[in-house]
């Protein structure tokens, strides 16, 4: 009689924090609970047959149903190369400005962040081809035109390292500098300058500081002219989490918290 | 801080349908059997009334129960096979516990699945659960070795005619009484000694087909999802 009453008490209870959830999944959990304690609310009222049906199809089938239907739209897929005080790993956590951003960003829409470190060449190709919602890690040139770039939220430059002395950057070679590019993962360039790998790469600012530590005594190193930012890129076809986004960012900068995240991320 | 007052009035609210429901609650207890249910489990054999009376007494409201899941099946087959089907393998996303786990629990869930549809008559349970169960038996085993591997298992395309073979038998079987000169809907096969698993062969029978239909049926949605949005 009591386990009756406190399972008839619990069904509401648990169906109002369901529906108050914001996460997605956490909501798809909560509805599965629910069917379960419906099911045993059946049970203890004399309907073992609808009991049974019950916790086979709610608590089971429509629950993993669901899971499936939100599995990709529930989730923010961002993809990206490390940034030192962007966006890069301190253990096995990543940390930094745009990954704050991001967690902040993904709360507001009530998604799951999911971040992928790729290498820096292949994250255009990756956003082409719909495999991410969007790209970050210091992203500071200009992109293919499918994709929409979002606004700046940090001022950089590009600076060109040469590991040949005394070579200066020629004008073919300042064609190819218009944007950050070098090969593979950004901690494998810093392995391969620490080693004295012979190495050509145009770096952002970022990234530049954080090579900087080593010793660039024998390395030419051009900053070159124009200034730019760092800004978040969306897929093609995405530009509704563009402009979510940059609403995010502008809101972040009129209460100070982004001045705030830069202060502590790059002091 | 919205969020929390959010929160905190939902639980309010809920808290007050608690003591509404606790307040008013008067659990009935359970009704006496009356002498019909007793002349229904003698009728149909079968010894769980609920299923004597779904495959029994309206077995013409179960007709319609498994039209209702067909339709479901078609138009989940039908909408998402306008989307672009994905070629490439689905690739097996859980991690070695999952898969290893899923390889001890799924013989488990198909002997409980066989155990629904076969002993429905008997004790709670039925065709529609048992399929139920096992087909979620089946989606752990996609994820533990893979959408196309079960694929090929069940000999692809031969369970989508499968699928809509059964519900033609089901109606064949509810038919096929008046064959011999018995009313439509009446039991096909002569009834057993009850309280035993040949008790109701009739219910036995029907019992196998709606579970094996709901199973392959929750099978196609399972597998269109997964197939057309490329990732489980």
């Amino acid at each position: 009689m009591i386990s009756r009453a406190v399972l008839l008490a619990l069904l509401p209870v648990i169906a109002g924090v369901s529906l108050f959830q914001r996460r997605r999944l956490t909501a798809v959990i909560g509805m599965g609970l629910f069917s379960l304690a419906l099911a045993a609310t059946y049970l203890l009222h004399s309907a073992p047959d609808v009991a049974v049906t019950e916790a086979a199809i709610g608590a089971a089938l429509v629950t993993v149903i669901y899971v499936l239907a939100i599995r990709r739209t529930g989730r923010l897929l961002v993809v990206g190369d490390e940034v030192p005080g962007l966006l890069a790993f301190e253990g096995d956590k990543l940390v930094g400005i745009e990954v704050e951003i991001l967690e902040g960003f993904a709360r507001q829409l009530g998604l799951d962040l999911s971040i992928q470190v790729i290498p820096h060449a292949e994250v255009e190709a990756t956003l082409l081809r719909g495999d991410a919602d969007l790209a970050a890690g210091g992203l500071c040139a200009d992109c293919d035109g499918r994709l929409h770039r979002g606004r700046t939220h940090l001022p950089t430059a590009l600076v060109r390292l040469s590991s040949q002395k005394g070579s200066p950057g020629g004008s073919r070679k300042e064609a190819s500098t218009k944007r950050c590019d070098y090969n593979g993962y950004f901690s494998d360039l810093v392995k391969a300058i620490r080693s004295n790998e012979p190495v050509e790469a145009t770096l952002d600012m970022a990234r530049f500081l954080a090579v900087s530590r080593c010793d660039l005594s024998d390395w030419t190193v051009d900053r070159l002219s124009d200034s730019r930012g760092y800004a978040f890129v969306a897929g093609p076809g995405r530009a509704d989490i563009r402009k979510q986004l940059n609403s995010y960012i502008n809101t972040l900068e009129d209460t100070g918290a982004l001045d705030e995240m830069i202060r502590r991320h790059l002091p | 801080m919205k969020r929390t007052i959010r929160t905190i009035l939902a639980l309010l609210v809920s808290m007050l349908v608690c003591c509404v429901v606790l307040l008013d609650l008067v659990v009935p207890e359970a009704p006496p059997r009356p002498d019909d249910t007793i002349l229904l489990a003698e009728r149909t054999g079968a010894s769980n009334l609920v299923a004597a009376v779904y495959l029994g007494a309206r077995l013409y409201d179960t007709l319609f129960e498994v039209l209702v899941f067909t339709v479901a099946v078609i138009g989940v087959r039908f909408y998402l096979s306008h989307r672009p089907s994905t070629a490439r393998p689905v690739p097996i996303p859980e991690s070695h516990v999952i898969q290893a786990s899923a390889q001890i629990l799924l013989p488990l869930i198909l002997v409980l699945g066989l155990y629904l549809t076969f002993f429905g008559h008997l004790s709670p349970g039925g065709g529609f659960s048992g399929g139920v169960v096992a087909a979620s038996g089946l989606l752990l085993c996609v994820m533990s070795i893979g959408l196309d591997t079960v694929y090929k298992r069940l000999s692809g395309a031969g369970i989508e005619r499968l699928e809509w073979g059964l519900p033609m038998m089901i109606v064949a079987v509810c038919v096929l009484p008046t064959a011999f000169s018995r009313p439509i809907l009446s039991n096909l096969l002569p009834i057993g000694e009850a309280g035993q698993v040949f008790g109701s062969p009739s219910i036995l029978l029907l019992n196998a087909l709606v579970g094996l239909k709901v199973l392959i049926g929750s099978w196609m949605v399972l597998y269109t999802f997964i197939r057309h949005r490329g990732e489980i």
